[in-house]
């Protein structure tokens, strides 16, 4: 035997609080926050046992009921009560509760309008349907479809372009490049990294002379110092 | 300045109601008559008047600071039975997100989910997409984040003349 149950769905927190507040006549203005936080804990559990899936927010309320809850509790310190307005740990959830009651009302305006306005049809309109239904016939004298499909067979033609197409043979060689470091090297001692690279040179023969360097540096054929960052870099022989 | 008759204007200014897909200003009927915008007006309340007629089955609604031709609301169930009805009315959730951005726009989705308490990402969407929301502006502060408002299809969905047409409802408006 199945049993049916039917508990009401809620927006959200608030609509659940705001639901219970009013099914019993409570005062917006005077929460018993003990009751409330009882009823409201209630339902989650209900819920819970149907199995339905509420969103982490209703415990968020939860808990935020709860420690206004703890607040009034506590008893307060004499001297604040009488020097200081002590504020209400309820005032925040009632001026939310108010505001959220008038977004209710505000959403049964807005309701009531859309349906009459839903009663009312105006015409769908498809604007490009309706251009093209008054432009349709566009007369030019003279043209022929035979007539404009030369017209642009005669204009590829003359836009054709040859097309060539460049291999550019690979003209640098790590290995060269190595030879290339290393007779400078038998040369001077040291010398500074960027002699190494001319102001003409490519970013493919700059790459590669670069792998060499490092090629070198990992043959250990060459020591490379640099004294501190962004400063020159010295390519001295080992 | 055009002379036409009366009457004939009354026909033609009924012409460009019923082919219009959205609502007219008077500001534009003029510039395609050439006539001026308070005579328009006057030829607008005239036709509104003949379409009183019980005989009649459309009316001239003024809506989001326009004028366009609708059916009369008493007629609906006849057009439902023609057509079924395309556009579904807006959930509860959908309403209450719409409710707090009408009353209390520009408004940024932070500010909604206080709120209404819960997370409004799909339903802003919806509105989105369905054209009753716009993106606004950035609200001054730390992450800027982006402000909301209603647009003139909210205003047609809803059949408001304007957005200071909306009910009034003690302290909503004020922040």
């Amino acid at each position: 035997m199945e049993y049916c149950v039917k508990l009401s769905i809620f927006e959200g927190p608030m609509d659940l609080l705001l639901h219970l507040i009013e099914k019993q006549e409570l005062d917006i203005y005077n929460i018993p926050i003990a009751t409330i936080t009882e009823q409201y804990l209630a339902y989650l559990k209900e819920a819970k046992e149907l199995d339905i899936e509420f969103a982490s927010e209703f415990l968020v309320m939860a808990a935020t009921l709860l420690s206004i809850k703890a607040k009034m509790l506590f008893p307060k310190p004499q001297k604040e009560v009488s020097e200081n307005y002590e504020e209400d740990p309820r005032k925040e959830l009632m001026e939310h509760l108010l505001l959220y009651k008038k977004i209710k009302e505000a959403t049964l305006i807005l309701k009531d309008l859309e349906k009459n306005q839903r009663a009312k049809v105006c015409r769908p309109l498809d604007k490009d349907k309706f251009a093209a239904k008054l432009f349709t016939n566009i007369d030019i004298p003279g043209l022929t479809v035979d007539g404009l499909l030369a017209a642009v067979e005669q204009l590829i033609k003359e836009n054709k372009k040859e097309f060539i197409q460049f291999v550019v043979k690979n003209k640098y060689y790590i290995n060269e490049q190595i030879d290339v470091i290393l007779s400078k090297t038998r040369q001077y001692n040291r010398f500074l990294f960027r002699e190494l690279f001319g102001e003409k040179m490519n970013l493919l023969e700059v790459l590669v002379t670069f792998l060499a360097l490092l090629e070198l540096v990992k043959m250990q054929k060459i020591k490379v110092i640099q004294e501190s960052p962004f400063s020159q870099i010295t390519i001295v022989k080992i | 300045m055009v002379l036409f008759y009366k009457d004939e204007i009354k026909g033609i200014l009924e012409a460009l109601l019923f082919v219009a897909d959205e609502p007219l200003t008077c500001q534009k009927i003029s510039q395609v008559m050439g006539i001026e915008e308070h005579t328009i007006q006057q030829f607008i309340e005239d036709l509104q008047k003949d379409y009183d007629q019980p005989h009649r089955g459309l009316l001239v609604e003024e809506v989001a600071g326009g004028y366009r031709m609708v059916t009369k609301p008493q007629h609906i169930a006849y057009i439902e039975k023609l057509y079924k009805p395309q556009i579904n009315p807006l959930s509860q959730a959908a309403l209450e997100t719409l409710a707090i951005i009408a009353y209390r726009q520009p408004i940024t989705k932070a500010e909604i989910e206080i709120i209404r308490g819960v997370s409004v990402d799909s339903v802003m969407t919806t509105l989105a997409q369905r054209e009753l929301i716009v993106e606004v502006g950035r609200k001054e502060g730390p992450g800027r984040p982006i402000m909301y408002g209603t647009t003139k299809r909210f205003m047609e969905h809803l059949g408001l003349k304007s957005i200071q047409d909306l009910p009034f409802i003690d302290g909503l408006k004020e922040k």
